[in-house]
């Protein structure tokens, strides 16, 4: 089967094939690459970066961090002291028990004049 | 159905039984709050109708006043003699037998009595010049009889500073036979220490309670600084024998359980 030839006719279309082919059509592009050289750099150094961080994020978060225990040393430890209760404590929790604050017991106020006698004023 | 009859009979009895026995095993404390409840309410009653007598002196108001009057006085000696009676529990509980203290508790009973004689008396009141009259005798009568409440308190704190002195004293005897003979040189100065402390504690004591008989304290038995004497001296008392007891425990710790 033979192949079909396809034939440009548009004339808009010749000429940019025609600039196409002379690298003329990429010159601006080439002159806006050279003018923001630097901020294109300075972007893909941000974005490996920004990468980079992403990745190491991720490495982290699936290891463990190791914990580091410090070594045992000896030290000394307390020998347990026997405490020796006297069977007198009960006289010196007695004493101090004791109120001395008087009268204890509190002594009743009575009215020993009871009558039918007007009060004093 | 004569058994249950028996039955029901002797749980009547005994349900009896329980309920005097336990008003006869009432102690003296509660006694004395249940007198001197009475004879608040009494006194409460008594206010009211003579302050309705006093605006209205009718016939019926007198009469009412008067009723009121003698209940209170009979519930005021009764509830006097209780707190006697109170304050001689208080003093006899420590079972110390300390023999200067005796007149005092003397004056308590003689204090107890009198209201009980005034309670008899206070039945014959009938009209005003009769409760005028009582009440003018009762007035100078009772002063000597009031007093021994005051000095009555200050008894029980001695006979409590006794107790304490007495079980001191055993306390020590017991631990000198547990101690290691021959005593150290450092050991038998601590002992003689103690006796000779002990012996201070019991002269003050005496002391304390000579003063409460001295003409300069009683003078001063009406006065509000009257307590706060013998208060100062019975702390002072109590500091010694807090001084005293550590000394003890110091030693049975140190040389009678080694």
């Amino acid at each position: 089967m033979p192949t079909p030839k396809i034939e440009i006719t548009n004339p808009q279309a010749i000429e940019l094939i025609a600039k196409i082919k002379s690298g003329e059509i990429f010159i601006p592009f080439k002159n806006w690459l050279k003018k923001n050289k630097w901020y294109l750099v300075s972007a893909a150094v941000t974005l490996i970066l920004i990468i980079a961080l992403v990745i190491g994020k991720k490495l982290s978060e699936g290891t463990p961090i190791p914990v580091f225990t410090p070594p045992d040393i000896e030290s000394p430890s307390l020998t347990p002291s026997i405490v020796v209760k006297s069977s007198f404590s009960g006289i010196k929790d007695e004493i101090q028990n004791l109120n001395t604050d008087l009268p204890d017991p509190f002594i009743p106020s009575f009215d020993n004049s009871i009558n039918l006698e007007a009060p004093l004023n | 159905m004569k058994l249950f009859s028996k039955l029901f009979v002797a749980c009547l009895l005994s349900l009896l039984f329980c309920t005097t026995a336990t008003a006869v095993f009432a102690d003296a404390q509660s006694d004395y709050q249940y007198q001197y409840g009475q004879y608040r309410q009494n006194y409460i009653e008594y206010t009211i109708l003579k302050k309705d007598f006093l605006g209205s002196p009718t016939l019926d108001n007198q009469q009412k006043a008067i009723l009121a009057a003698k209940q209170t006085i009979i519930s005021r000696d009764q509830a006097k003699a209780s707190f006697a009676d109170y304050l001689l529990s208080l003093c006899q509980e420590n079972q110390t037998n300390y023999a200067p203290i005796k007149p005092i508790l003397d004056s308590l009973n003689a204090a107890k009595i009198f209201y009980l004689s005034e309670v008899n008396k206070a039945q014959a009141i009938v009209t005003p010049a009769q409760l005028a009259s009582f009440t003018t005798d009762y007035v100078t009568n009772t002063v000597i009889q009031d007093r021994s409440f005051r000095t009555g308190v200050i008894a029980c704190k001695i006979s409590e500073l006794v107790r304490i002195q007495i079980g001191s004293k055993n306390a020590l005897d017991v631990i000198i036979p547990k101690l290691a003979v021959p005593f150290s040189t450092p050991l038998q100065t601590r002992i003689t220490d103690l006796q000779s402390q002990g012996n201070d504690i019991n002269d003050a004591i005496n002391a304390l309670t000579a003063s409460l008989f001295s003409e300069a304290q009683m003078d001063n038995i009406d006065n509000s600084s009257y307590f706060s004497n013998s208060s100062d001296k019975i702390k002072k008392i109590q500091s010694l024998q807090l001084k005293w007891i550590n000394g003890l425990i110091d030693i049975d710790i140190n040389y009678a359980h080694s």
